[in-house]
């Protein structure tokens, strides 16, 4: 027996899925284009890096010779090493303190907890701008003291300060997720609460941690404003010297090709670790 | 977790925050009523109000106003348009989401300054873009730099991941179920959209609309790259200031954008307790 | 004879390489409730949300009122669904989401569902004068009182009157599958799934809201199709039971037909307990097991032919050991309230017999069962 179709008229609707297909045709392309108007600054990095000529405007050869240039270019190695330096010793300090503010956190009491992440809050909101002056303003008060405390010292402080939020707000979810019972039952067995700290949760959380620790890297690295009031001393970061060179002719393509480099580096980082994450997922279900 | 071992743990942190996020503002605050050069005190210096006399000079009030009307014009820019990817993302059947994730905050691991100085340098008439494109046969030349326009596209391409990111939190914590009870109950899917999935969305809206909002109105790299120093905000005045050692003109106008950050840290502290879409 | 309100015809499903549904037919009648029950995998789930438009068939027929639904969204499907995880709206209260489904229909819609004529006439009392025109506005204010209304009502029927401005959030799991149950009754469906709405409630509420459930689906005089895993859940509540396995329906009867005449020995042993023993029939209604005869009623097996014998637990009677058929040793006994299950062990078979005295450990014991308690089921080698 055959039956009839039910049509979506006699049931009050109309038929839109022409209209439904346009619409998915359209919106695919608009973010397709949204994506590449994100993109299309990069891009033009990555053309330039590779333009062997030093005018902005015209491309000449391709050529690789800026990536070796990065190297032996003296002010934009300075300002490297001096940026990878600060930018490396915050995320060290950020990530490991930061993991265990969020431990700290994640044991108070509610209100004490949620007091505590609005506080954390700040540093994330803050405008760059209030924050650098902030900054700047509390260790002007120390400058009888420290005369030369403005450079590298208040500058890893200032990065410290502004990236710790992050590794905690990276760390704390995860640690929700935790069983809280497994303290416990580490402690039955007899392990002692530091010792079931680092060798039982800190495992556990470790994908926050290193999500942490990449979002701390990347703001440390790519900040300005912050570093342009916290730094002194001719202690430039990458960001101050571009600043500082936009449209003159010290700005030399080199950085153009250190600034791809990066990318492609903390892309592949990512890569690797979703990779790996997910024969972690993996594993577990065997 | 085991409460009384590492309650403590945190309390370092709050002495932390207190002193680095808390004195400055003590600070700011005095340098308010003081006029001096740096933050030296000496016995000239003496209690006034006078200092409030730059609010209502022109370059405030231009700059208040620039800021302003740009803050607002990126976010509402930015909530359309990343509200948008971030839905097509959720509903799309990708198999790994996390990519295109990374895919989206992949631009903010180049430096800010040079991809704002990149796009700077396409926007005038001759740049390496038309350059290559006139090569094969595409003759394009845009004179934007300087105008409006250019600033608004420098905030608004360069802060949407920081819209897109917590929209699309806070719709992945959507119970999938709810859509179809919505279905199940005769509603169509647009219908939906507006009554189920947008408002459970609203947490991440405010927490983007409030990442974007903020480092608009209070940066000033970006209007001065891309406006050729003919548009002046907030940041810029701040930092013209500062630089010329009237810090209290800067302290003023700096605890300005602290009453407005408060006001937001407020607005997310009832929105969002846990700080869940805040990232 | 009732009529037929859903016929399931060939509806298959896959997904990657597993099919969940394997070509089912199924007719489910007005006004009854159905279960369809089974372990997770079986398909139960989704065929439920097959007739309710969340999943599409690959293959087969979904005939609701003689026609075909299969490519129509939810919203068009006169049916409404109780989730199992309750899927309430969060940022509406409990009067919100029960009226969300009519709240968001069109006035034409609405007009129908509650008679036009009686709106008109309900609005023309409020306003007596002689030739009053009816405005929209007052068409609009009638709905809403009568969308009230049927809220109110539905509330006391899920006896949660009063709850209207509560946050679904505060409240318990209980009152949540309520406030569910409550958003779709109240859309007046004809046909109402639900799929496993008690599985989140602790022992004593399910109990309570089984009988609940039951007791409004005779008084709503809607069609209930019910999935669950939880065998005494199905039992108690149906009116006919779905047995899947595999994607496959295994049998399709009444509570009683299911249990004391499961057609295989998954049936059997999914339903209660049961002992099962080889046997053999003969013709002039015996069957032979463990070396005895036994009387039992006409089957349409071939003389000789093996067979396996169903007998559960609470048919066999303890009797004697003079006049018992079966002799045996009780190796196990636990008291389970109602009643005390043995273990009784006859030849080196482990029998499963319930009964109301207490046996020691030990102790021999006889037992007999009456002809019309054992039943008899084709002998499968693999199951």
């Amino acid at each position: 027996m055959t039956y009839p179709k039910a049509t979506l008229q006699e049931y009050g609707f109309k038929d839109y899925s022409k209209l439904k297909k346009v619409y998915s045709v359209l919106s695919k392309i608009l973010v397709a284009l949204i994506i590449f108007a994100l993109y299309l600054p990069i891009l033009v990095i990555l053309i330039q890096s590779i333009n062997s000529s030093t005018d902005l405007a015209v491309f000449d050869k391709f050529t690789l010779k800026w990536y070796v240039e990065i190297f032996k270019h003296d002010t934009l190695t300075d300002v490297i090493l001096n940026t990878l330096l600060v930018s490396f010793c915050a995320t060290v300090i950020s990530t490991v303190a930061g993991t265990f503010i969020a431990v700290g956190i994640n044991a108070l009491p509610t209100k004490k907890r949620q007091r505590l992440i609005l506080l954390n809050n700040i540093p994330l909101l803050n405008a760059d701008i209030v924050t650098g002056l902030g900054i700047m303003l509390v260790f002007s008060l120390l400058l009888p003291i420290f005369p030369y405390i403005f450079g590298f010292p208040v500058l890893l402080i200032a990065h410290v300060f502004f990236t710790l939020p992050y590794v905690v707000l990276s760390v704390l979810p995860k640690l929700k997720e935790v069983d809280p019972n497994i303290m416990d039952a580490a402690a039955d067995l007899g392990v002692k609460p530091y010792k079931a700290l680092v060798k039982i949760v800190v495992p556990a959380v470790k994908a926050g941690i290193f999500s942490g620790m990449l979002l701390a890297f990347t703001m440390s690295v790519d900040d300005f404003i912050i570093s342009y009031f916290t730094t002194g001393n001719g202690f430039d970061n990458l960001s101050i010297w571009i600043y500082g060179s936009i449209g003159r002719k010290s700005l030399t393509p080199a950085v153009y090709a250190f600034s791809t480099l990066l990318t492609l580096f903390t892309l592949v980082s990512l890569l690797i670790s979703n990779a790996l994450q997910k024969k972690g997922h993996r594993r577990k279900r065997i | 977790m085991n409460k009384k071992t590492f309650k403590h743990l945190s309390t370092p942190y709050l002495v932390w925050l207190y002193v680095l996020a808390v004195v400055p503002v003590v600070i700011m605050f005095a340098l308010m009523f003081i006029r001096t050069e740096g933050v030296t005190i000496d016995e000239e210096t003496s209690f006034t109000l006078s200092n409030f006399a730059i609010l209502v000079e022109q370059s405030t009030i231009v700059a208040f106003y620039n800021s302003f009307k740009f803050g607002i014009l990126t976010t509402l820019i930015c909530i359309v348009l990343g509200y948008f990817v971030a839905y097509r993302i959720y509903k799309s059947h990708f198999g790994n989401k996390f990519l295109i994730l990374t895919i989206l905050i992949l631009p903010m691991w180049s430096n800010m300054l040079l991809r704002t100085e990149a796009l700077g340098n396409i926007m005038e008439p001759n740049n390496i873009i038309s350059n290559l494109l006139s090569r094969i046969g595409i003759d394009i030349s845009v004179n934007i730099k300087g105008t409006d326009f250019a600033v608004l596209a420098g905030l608004v391409f360069n802060y949407m991941p920081f819209m897109i990111l917590p929209i699309y939190t806070a719709l992945e914590k959507i119970d999938p179920s709810v859509e179809e009870a919505a279905l199940d109950l005769g509603v169509t899917e647009v219908r939906k959209f507006w009554k189920v999935v947008y408002p459970l969305s609203s947490k991440g809206i405010i927490t983007g609309s409030i990442m974007v909002f903020l480092p608009s109105l209070s940066g000033f790299a970006i209007p001065e790259i891309l406006g050729k120093g003919n548009i002046f905000m907030l940041g810029n005045l701040i930092q013209q200031k500062f630089v010329q050692m009237e810090y209290y003109y800067g302290a003023i106008l700096a605890i300005i954008i602290l009453i407005l950050i408060l006001g937001s840290l407020v607005i997310i502290s009832r929105v969002d307790k846990e700080a869940e879409t805040l990232l | 004879m009732d009529k037929i309100i859903i016929e399931l015809i060939d509806i298959t499903k896959q997904f990657d390489d597993d099919i969940i549904v394997n070509k089912i037919n199924l007719k489910i009648y007005e006004n009854e409730f159905l279960t369809i029950l089974g372990p997770s995998g079986c398909g139960k789930t989704t065929t439920l949300r097959m007739i309710a438009g969340f999943v599409v068939p690959d293959d087969g027929q979904i005939i609701i009122n003689g026609k075909v639904f299969n490519d129509l969204p939810p919203y068009a499907r006169p049916v409404n669904t109780v989730f199992q995880k309750y899927a309430l709206f969060t940022h509406l209260n409990v009067f919100d989401n029960i009226s969300f489904g009519l709240k968001n229909r069109s006035v034409e819609y609405l007009l129908d569902f509650y008679g036009k004529e009686l709106i008109e006439k309900e609005i023309r009392m409020e306003h007596p004068e002689k030739d009053y025109k009816i405005t929209k506005k007052d068409i609009n204010k009638k709905i809403d009182e009568k969308i009230s209304d049927s809220v109110s009502h539905a509330l006391s029927l899920v006896k949660l009157k009063g709850y209207e401005l509560r946050q679904v959030n505060q409240m318990s799991g209980g009152q949540q599958q309520r406030v569910a149950l409550a958003r779709a009754i109240v859309n007046r469906p004809k046909i109402l799934l639900l799929d496993e709405p008690l599985a989140a409630l602790d022992l004593k509420l399910r109990q309570n809201m089984q009988y609940e459930l039951k007791e409004m689906q005779k008084k709503l005089g809607i069609t209930f199709i019910f999935v669950t895993h939880d065998q005494e859940e199905a039992m108690t509540m149906s009116d006919r039971i779905v047995v899947m396995k595999d994607g496959f329906i295994q049998q399709l009867g009444t509570p009683r037909e299911v249990y004391n005449e499961p057609v295989n020995r998954y049936v059997a042993t999914f339903i209660g307990e049961s002992n099962i023993i080889p046997g053999v029939y003969s013709k002039n209604k015996s069957v032979r097991f463990m070396d005895v005869d036994f009387d039992c009623l006409e089957y349409p097996f071939v003389d000789g032919e093996a067979v396996d014998v169903v007998i559960r637990p609470e048919d066999f009677d303890v009797v004697p050991l003079d006049i018992a058929k079966l002799h045996g040793v009780v190796t196990s006994s636990i008291f389970k309230g109602v009643h005390n299950e043995l273990l009784v062990n006859i030849d080196n078979v482990e029998f499963i017999v319930n009964t109301y005295e207490n046996y020691e450990v030990g102790q021999p014991i006889g037992i007999k069962v009456d002809p019309y308690e054992i039943h008899l089921m084709k002998a499968v080698i693999n199951e």
